[in-house]
């Protein structure tokens, strides 16, 4: 048996098992090392919050037996009602689809393509030519299916839904200006993400003012109370609200004043709070864009929806690399042997030509040529049909018995194996 | 083969279009990436162009003069623009508007007819050239305002409205159309003062005020001043967003308008343009 997997994901175990078994980037070559040391196999660990999968190009049994009995003592418990082990084409065809993430908890989402990279880079000296042909035409895949489609399209978390509602509103975020008023986990997240995007953060309003400047030097904004965040509204561009406050806390009366200075300039208002801190009518006012919580879900929601439809297309781009590397890895055998065949006969050819040269001194460098020519042609003529045999035959995926017939036929030995022969990155 | 070109033309237009509406539809798959629609627009951009060279290279005359080669001028001018707003802001959905704005052009064009006109044609001027080709500018300006407005009132509802739809997903930010939205006008209130002062310069110089028939005038006067009074309140900073929006929309209704009816009331449209 070839390419093995074993592993566990977000559908096969719990969080609790997922985190016992997940090991950090840095730990992954030390890993592999340990695995083949104890089992002579080439590896990649793919280990991240949703599954942790080894990828073995063969099936020694002992090198699952190892990974098995590691994960089980790591674990304090038997791996076994958590794992699953896939072999061959579905090795393949699993990781192509997590590279695009049509795997993943959130359908997808983008992270795991570079977590595939980083566990492909951390086994550059653990993993074989097949592994590293294994993970580069993943990535492939995975490139090619955001690029194609619209599987990873839009925002898929309400921190994220936020940023895609400021974007629409103002395209380019960089150098606006935000007011926070309250904290909360989830307002904090999207102010971050905000900021990551170029957002400033102008003032943070709390009803203790202590816990204000702590949120404030956190996101690098100015502490203020509530009520010197009303004329605030005139000069920010984007306001998230998310106060414990049992009802309303900005309301219509309050801001419509400062929102009439704004000059026609839009307000997004993402009111994270539940209850909600917004009165609905302050989303009446001109240029005023307020969103509650159930839209930004309906964002994420719509979002998804996008992206199921988008999954034939992105299973159709899955299968054509699948298929390519398929070619390749069934192939592989026959290459070798073909290019081993030809060799030899080159070499047989060469010798024979350079002693009939010998023997006939008189022919002008015209003749000599034309000689050489027919050597040449015979020699084609006559590897020809082995070598259309050989192809088929990995079409079929019986070039291994044939391509091993073929070298006792000629007397041929097998190609060394050269570890990094195929480790060119993409 | 001056209508083969323009009917090529209309076909990439309208196929710019059709790219563009695809991930309206909200099929499975359905999602295209701009590359597809900015090789469509550049490819109707480059036949329409190649069909104004053959016009000129046929009458010896630029397409400026008479209703056909001026109105496909403009539907060039039109498509150009918004071509370059699609390759510099790679938003296509500007091609929602101004593609079936260009097929209506060329349609209307096409329908007055490039041929009965060809003897007709002849050479005018230096400052009847720069006139029409500036106010055509000046008009072709207008019409991107317009398309980026409507494009802009259709997202401003959407988001007001918290609908998350095919038009919030494909529809560029607000602040970028409203961007495009002042910069056509800003650009275009100048080319259209141009082409007016041009306008002044060509009946002074060449046929007299008698010639030019009262729809030629007013719409002429009429785009100028609304156009102005739209640049000048952008400029002032005093309109802007939704506003600014409707401005250019009933702006380039009120020309639209006008010249369609001082043209059907003159009975003498020939003359003009």
């Amino acid at each position: 048996m070839g390419l093995t997997l074993i592993g566990l994901n977000h559908r096969s175990a719990p969080v609790e098992i997922r985190e016992r078994l997940y090991w950090p980037v840095a730990e992954v070559p030390g890993v592999l090392q340990k695995l083949s040391g104890a089992s002579g196999t080439h590896a990649v660990l793919l280990s991240t919050c949703n599954r942790t999968e080894f990828y073995l190009s063969e099936n020694y049994p002992q090198a699952l037996e190892v990974i098995s009995r590691q994960a089980s003592a790591r674990l304090g418990q038997p791996l076994d009602p958590y794992a699953y082990v896939l072999q061959e084409r579905d090795v393949a065809e699993h990781l192509f689809r997590v590279a695009a993430g049509m795997d993943s908890l959130v359908l997808g989402e983008s992270q795991v393509q570079g977590q595939v990279r980083e566990a492909w880079e951390a086994a550059q000296t653990s993993a074989d030519p097949v592994l590293h042909r294994l993970f580069q035409s993943a990535l492939r895949a995975g490139g090619r299916v955001r690029a194609e489609t619209a599987l990873g399209a839009g925002a898929a978390s309400v921190p994220s839904a936020s940023v895609e509602l400021a974007h629409k509103i103002f395209g380019d975020l960089s150098g606006r200006k935000a007011l926070v008023l309250g904290s909360g986990e989830m307002a904090e997240l999207a102010m971050g993400l905000l900021i990551s995007e170029g957002v400033r953060t102008a003032m943070v309003a709390h009803r203790h003012l202590e816990h204000a400047a702590q949120i404030a030097e956190k996101l690098g904004g100015r502490a203020v109370e509530y009520g010197e965040a009303w004329p605030m509204f005139a000069e920010v561009d984007i306001v998230v609200t998310s106060t414990a406050a049992p009802h309303a806390i900005v309301t219509g009366r309050q801001v419509s004043e400062a929102v009439a200075r704004r000059g026609g300039r839009p307000l997004c208002i993402l009111d994270i709070a539940v209850p909600r801190d917004v009165d609905p009518a302050v989303g009446r006012l001109d240029n005023v864009f307020l969103y509650d919580i159930d839209d930004l879900q309906g964002v994420v929601a719509a979002n998804i929806g996008i992206r199921r439809r988008e999954v034939p297309a992105a299973e159709r781009i899955v299968q054509q690399e699948l298929r390519h590397f398929w070619d390749w890895y069934t192939g592989r055998g026959a290459v070798d042997a073909i290019r081993q065949l030809r060799d030899h006969a080159d070499g047989l050819r060469a010798v024979e030509l350079e002693r009939a040269l010998r023997r006939l001194e008189h022919l002008d460098p015209a003749d000599r040529e034309r000689v050489e020519y027919l050597t040449r042609a015979l020699m084609n003529k006559f590897l020809h049909g082995p070598t259309l045999a050989l192809r088929a035959a990995a079409g079929n995926g019986n070039d291994r018995e044939l391509a091993d017939a073929v070298r006792r036929l000629f007397g041929l030995r097998e190609a060394p194996t050269q570890p990094n022969q195929e480790s060119t990155r993409q | 083969m001056l209508t083969e070109l323009h009917l090529a033309a209309l076909t990439f237009y309208a196929l710019t279009g059709a790219l563009v509406a695809v991930p309206l539809l909200r099929l499975p798959g359905g999602t295209v990436r701009g590359t597809p629609a900015l090789v469509a627009a550049f490819a109707a951009v480059a036949v329409h162009f190649a069909a104004l060279l053959a016009y000129a290279r046929t009458t010896g005359a630029l397409p400026l003069s008479g209703i056909a080669p001026a109105v496909s001028s403009l539907g060039f001018l039109v498509g150009l623009l918004a071509f370059l707003v699609l390759w510099l802001t790679r938003e296509r959905a500007i091609a929602l508007v101004a593609a079936p704005l260009v097929v209506v052009l060329l349609v209307a064009a096409l329908s007055t007819g490039f041929g009965p006109t060809l003897s007709g044609v002849s050479p005018r001027g230096p400052w009847f050239v720069l006139h029409v080709g500036a106010s055509l500018l000046g008009l072709a300006l207008i019409a991107v305002a317009f398309a980026a407005s409507a494009l802009y009132l259709l997202q401003h509802r959407e988001l007001k409205a918290r609908r998350f739809g095919a038009v919030f997903q494909a529809f560029p930010p607000l602040e970028q159309l409203d961007r495009i939205n002042y910069i056509a006008l800003v650009l275009g209130f100048p080319t259209l003062t141009l082409g007016v002062v041009l306008g002044a310069g060509y009946v002074g110089l060449e046929v007299g005020i008698r010639q030019i028939g009262p729809a030629h005038l007013g719409v002429g006067l009429g785009a100028w001043v609304v156009l102005g009074a739209m640049a000048g309140l952008r400029l002032a900073g005093r309109l802007r967003g939704r506003r600014a929006a409707l401005g250019a929309i009933a702006g380039f209704a009120v020309i639209a308008a006008s010249y369609t009816t001082l043209v059907l009331l003159q009975h003498g449209f020939r003359r003009f343009l």
